[in-house]
């Protein structure tokens, strides 16, 4: 009988090592497969913004600035990535957040030899744009929406709104212009003065952005960034963007300059949560839904500085 | 400890102890969250959450078996409770164990790997059909054979389950 107990024992104990063995050798094969990735997919999708980064579950809704530079810099550290290929379909986002993606693809520039190339889907306008112009190439589609360079700020006055349904509001504040974008008055010529320079600034620092990442001076560029949009042929015969192709196109263009032999290997990095395959399940989707879109829109109003329209 | 080990996998018989169906479930558990974490190419996070999401799964699992199986063995004569059901078919899903060895044959290269894996399956699926049917044997008193057509008709009955699962919604779709 005490046979039988060794073998019980002996099957127990082999089951549940032939199982860790294929957790181990699942798990490794699945690194040796991402490490095996030459070029790193970067989804910048949705409204630009600087969000807390999301859990274990996945991304959260519109594009992320705290996990795009995450994501980045885990690209920029993998030994075997030579490219990064941003696929950006981005209506622009705050100033802040597009500025601090730039900065960090503009630092993967300078002190690595990953290429970086940008393809616009629908629309890759203002921030979105912003973002690309760190790219060593832009890639467009004809008929993608891109440009919208420029900075705004907008405020609207409620009060007489207010006044028929017999609102009246009181604000109590430390300085004169603690409520500057008040919506319960006009705005006076001494906040103007300071929003516009404000504006001026951030208009000023996005395009010294486009002048440092593309090959285009500012008397070329200062025409062009007054705030109009171009589609993906008028920007290529303006000299913002430096292909017309679709996805595709950009991936091989991404191969060329990375001078990468062969199929380019892709590894989506924006996939990196724990559920990987569950993505598209656990996940809220990339592409904002009409109600978040209305909650972003909404709580951007308190926030002085967008660059999307 | 190699006595508890042999009478809880290989020698059950009706109790009302909770140990031997605890350590079942957990080591079942733990070879199907590490065989899953293992195809999906997952850390040992992986592991924790497939073990937890199989933990909620299987105890649902579990006791909808348990309660199909209860009710086919009482139709058929069976003098067993409930509380013997639940254990008995704990102890009967032992051989799922076996999918451990099953998928790392299966990984093997050439023919053989093959040739293993399938043969370890089928063992894994005839095991626990004949461990299912023996212990239901010993908790409702079953000869063999009415043990045997009480899991054939709740296995028939769940599949039937799904197909209605699926057709419902089908019909419901296409037709309104």
């Amino acid at each position: 009988m005490r046979l039988n107990r060794i073998l019980a024992l002996a099957l127990v104990t082999l089951c549940l090592l032939a199982a860790l063995g294929n957790w181990l050798g699942g798990s490794m094969e699945s690194q040796k497969t991402k490490g095996s990735a030459n070029v790193a997919l970067v989804n910048v999708y949705g409204v630009i913004s600087d969000e807390p980064a999301s859990g274990p579950f996945g991304s959260s809704a519109g594009a992320n600035a705290n996990e795009l530079i995450d994501i980045i810099q885990r690209a920029r550290e993998d030994q075997g990535i030579k490219a990064i290929l941003l696929r950006i379909n981005s209506p622009g986002g705050t100033a802040a957040a597009s500025q601090a993606i730039y900065e960090e693809l503009m630092r993967t520039r300078k002190e690595t030899d990953i290429k970086i190339i940008a393809s616009l889907g629908d629309v890759a306008a203002s921030g979105g744009y912003y973002v690309a112009s760190a790219a060593h190439h832009i890639v467009a589609n004809s008929s993608s929406v891109t440009g919208s360079i420029g900075v705004i700020v907008r405020t609207q006055n409620v009060s007489s709104l207010l006044d028929k349904v017999g609102v009246q509001t009181s604000t109590i504040q430390s300085g004169p212009l603690k409520d500057i974008l008040s919506p319960f008055r006009d705005t006076k010529p001494e906040e103007r003065n300071i929003l516009q320079s404000v504006v001026d600034e951030s208009y000023q620092q996005f395009l010294e952005a486009i002048v440092a990442g593309r090959d285009i001076s500012m008397e070329e560029l200062k025409p062009l960034a007054d705030g109009r949009i171009y589609t993906g042929t008028q920007a290529k015969a303006k000299n913002l963007v430096d292909s017309l192709g679709n996805y595709y196109d950009a991936l091989q263009t991404t191969a060329d300059l990375a001078k990468i032999s062969g199929e380019p290997k892709v590894r989506d990095f924006s996939k990196s949560s724990l559920f990987e395959g569950f993505g598209p399940f656990l996940s809220s989707s990339s592409q904002a839904q009409p109600m978040e879109w209305l909650a972003a829109e909404t709580r951007w109003h308190k926030i002085p500085l967008t660059l999307m329209e | 400890m190699l006595d508890t080990l042999f009478t809880t996998f290989f020698g059950p018989s009706p109790s009302h102890s909770r140990q031997p169906v605890v350590l079942i479930g957990f080591i079942l558990l733990s070879i199907l969250a590490l065989n899953a974490a293992g195809t999906a190419g997952l850390g040992i996070a992986g592991v924790i959450i497939f073990f937890l999401l199989f933990l909620i799964g299987g105890l649902l699992g579990w006791i909808w078996l348990s309660a199909a199986l209860h009710f086919f063995a009482q139709l058929l004569g069976g003098q067993g409770s409930a509380q013997e059901t639940l254990p008995a078919v704990m102890m009967g899903l032992w051989p799922l164990m076996i999918s451990g060895p099953a998928i790392a044959a299966s990984r093997w290269p050439n023919i053989l790997g093959q040739f293993l894996g399938l043969l370890l399956g089928l063992v894994v699926m005839i095991g626990t059909i004949t461990t299912l049917t023996r212990s239901l044997c010993q908790a409702h008193q079953l000869h063999w054979r009415k043990a045997l057509l009480t899991v054939v008709l709740t296995l028939a009955i769940s599949l039937l389950a799904w197909l209605g699962l699926i057709l419902w919604p089908l019909m419901l779709a296409l037709g309104l």
